[in-house]
């Protein structure tokens, strides 16, 4: 063998050696790579099961004061479409998110976690009216005007509104222009949605004159409910209609110590206590047509009274204290006042405010911190009863 | 000339194969080695996670049993039992648990909404071996439950540990608890001390299910020992 043959047998091994390592080299990083990600993988799963372990845990445990677990709050606030939950006047208000994120906080620490549970789809929610009429000699436009409701709450309810009405006539005869005549519930056509009750005055305790009392009217109203009883979960709307003070309109008396205002405070207070809005319908008082109030008999602004038309001096003169009466059951309930031009605006307005209604909640209960993009994520998906044995997903996330 | 370079490239070949066969030899035992290693982490992670759901799960650990249902809720845990292994079990793994490859010992916090620790219980092995060959710590939220109204939030966390001490006894251990006689492989980097049902190594100590008799000290080496169960002792021999 010559020089150049023994190189180049040196050189042959030496690339024989290198392919050697690299073949070598690349099973073994290969063999390890698998190896390694195998044990991820299982690193993974194992770590999976502590964290679904773990949430179940904290889904367990109990609500102090009521004694409930957050899986059985979580149910019931999906169901309400609502994260605060009323447990009645000893309890109050739990705030299921609230409980929630301070389980969450205390064990995994703050912004490792979040968590996601859509709400139960809301059921149609029933819009529940009642109106209470003052049914004193100059609002009988106005209350005749109702004979029109029945027929807009039918509309309504074809547009998708699960509206109902109950009228309320405070006690007392309405005596009406002709072709009128007298008006009672009777005068009104009672449908599957809509009926008509006269109120009892010693029953409802109205006071003065207990054919315009809308306020403890409006109390006694709510206490009788409408047709069928309240819906716990509807929205509650009800409409003082008047062109006077609940009561009377003497002196135009703004002091709490009153009786308007005491009938006024008691339709308030009844109106809150049962989540209800109010939006009093302000009748014409005179004061439109007679700035002055000093119109004598005017048949001129065209109010109807026992059977002819008649200006009244006294409940125009009050027309401001009515609006401060009105405006204040109004911003107290999250109502609105409504002041009528004319009795034919009863219809349209009963429309807007059940068109106003949006009665879409929040979609879904959720609380925790921003998902990162870098970190490794675990991810476990409950299943949470709820009270109409639904099952709605839970989702919940965590990172280091 | 040519005869000269024959003599000198041929014994260099000859050092580069043995070079090479030497690394590929190195490099496939430290492979396997290295897999082993990996293996065990893994068990030892396995064993912490299974631990605990057993410990929260199981009716024989701490899992609430409802008294009219006789089932198990999935975590939640009773404070009675809690207290009761707390107060049993302070030296050792309690039986429902117990693994025979590992020790290990568990804490339960009671933690408050405020995220501090309210109260704590601790449970398992008093000891681990002084040389740890693996070490995991664990943890997983608990349910623990007062009464039916009351069942609050809680930690439990492991310390799991694999080492001479660990495997040894849990050898013994498992001969007393199936009572049959069982051989294993035993590499001890340190002297064992027995004495009657306690062993040591390293002035840490266990304590076993049986007595052992037939030895005290194991010198470090590697054995081949023998155990066999006879009226509940365990006879051992090298």
């Amino acid at each position: 063998m010559n020089k150049k043959g023994q190189a180049f047998e040196m050189l042959g091994f030496i690339i024989l050696a290198v392919a050697f390592i690299i073949v070598f080299t690349l099973l073994k990083t290969a063999s390890t790579k698998g190896y390694v990600s195998t044990i991820k993988e299982l690193y993974e799963i194992q770590e999976g099961e502590g964290f679904r372990a773990g949430i179940n845990a904290i889904l367990q445990t109990t609500e102090k004061r009521t004694g409930k677990s957050m899986i059985e709050l979580l149910g019931i606030a999906a169901q309400l479409g609502n994260d605060t939950i009323y447990f009645g006047p000893t309890i109050g208000n739990i705030n299921v998110t609230s409980e929630l994120k301070k389980r969450f906080d205390a064990i995994y620490g703050e912004y490792h976690w979040y968590f996601k549970i859509p709400f139960e789809l809301p059921p149609q929610k029933d819009i529940q009216i009642v109106v209470v009429a003052d049914v004193s000699g100059s609002m009988c436009d106005d209350v005749y005007e109702f004979k029109n409701v029945p027929q807009i709450i039918d509309t309504l309810r074809a547009q998708g509104k699960s509206v109902s009405m109950r009228l309320f006539l405070l006690p007392g005869q309405l005596r009406c222009c002709p072709p009128i005549g007298i008006i009672t519930c009777a005068s009104f056509p009672s449908t599957e949605y809509f009926d008509c009750v006269t109120l009892n005055a010693a029953k409802c305790n109205l006071k003065g004159s207990t054919d315009e009392d809308w306020g403890n009217g409006l109390a006694c109203a709510i206490e009788e409910g409408p047709k069928g009883g309240w819906n716990n979960y509807s929205i509650k709307i009800g409409i003082p209609l008047s062109d006077e003070l609940p009561g009377s309109s003497d002196n135009c008396p703004k002091s709490p110590s009153s009786q308007q205002y005491q009938s006024l405070q008691n339709g308030i207070n009844a109106a809150k206590n049962i989540g209800m809005y109010v939006f009093p319908f302000k009748a014409v008082t005179g004061k439109e047509c007679c700035p002055s109030c000093n119109c004598g008999y005017s048949p001129g602004c065209g109010i109807c009274y026992s059977g002819g038309n008649v200006f009244t001096k006294e409940q125009c003169l009050c027309d401001e204290t009515l609006e401060y009466y009105m405006s204040k059951i109004a911003n107290e309930t999250g109502g609105e006042m409504i002041k009528l031009k004319d009795a034919s605006e009863i219809v349209e307005k009963i429309s807007g405010i059940v068109g106003s209604i949006n009665i879409t909640g929040i979609p879904y209960l959720e609380a925790g911190y921003p998902i990162p993009n870098e970190k490794n994520i675990r991810s476990v998906t409950f299943a949470i009863p709820t009270p109409s044995k639904e099952f709605l997903e839970f989702d919940a996330y965590q990172w280091s | 000339m040519k005869g000269q370079l024959s003599y000198v490239i041929k014994p260099i070949m000859l050092v580069v194969t043995i070079i090479l066969v030497i690394f590929f030899t190195f490099s496939l035992y430290s492979s396997t080695i290295e897999e082993k290693r990996k293996e065990k982490s893994l068990d030892l992670t396995a064993m912490a996670t299974n631990t605990l759901l057993i410990l929260a799960n199981s009716e024989d650990c701490l899992a609430y049993q409802s008294k009219t249902t006789q089932g198990a809720y999935a975590n939640i845990i009773s404070i009675e039992k809690i207290e009761e292994f707390s107060e049993i079990y302070k030296e050792e793994e309690p039986e429902c648990a117990r693994s025979f490859d590992f020790g290990w010992r568990v804490n339960i916090s009671e933690i408050s909404l405020d995220g501090k620790v309210a109260k704590s219980w601790s449970f398992g092995a008093k000891d681990f071996s002084y040389n740890k060959k693996e070490e995991i710590n664990f943890w997983m939220p608990v349910a623990i439950r007062y009464d039916s109204k009351d069942i609050r939030l809680g930690k439990m966390q492991i310390k799991i540990v694999y080492g001479e001490l660990e495997s040894i006894a849990g050898f013994f251990d498992m001969v007393c608890k199936t009572k049959t006689s069982k051989k294993t492989e035993i590499s001890l980097e340190d002297d064992v001390k027995i004495e009657n049902n306690k062993i040591c190594i390293n002035n840490r100590c266990r304590k076993l299910y049986c007595n052992v008799t037939g030895i005290n000290e194991i010198k470090r080496g590697e054995y081949i020992l023998s155990a066999s169960y006879s009226q509940g002792k365990i006879f051992v021999t090298k």
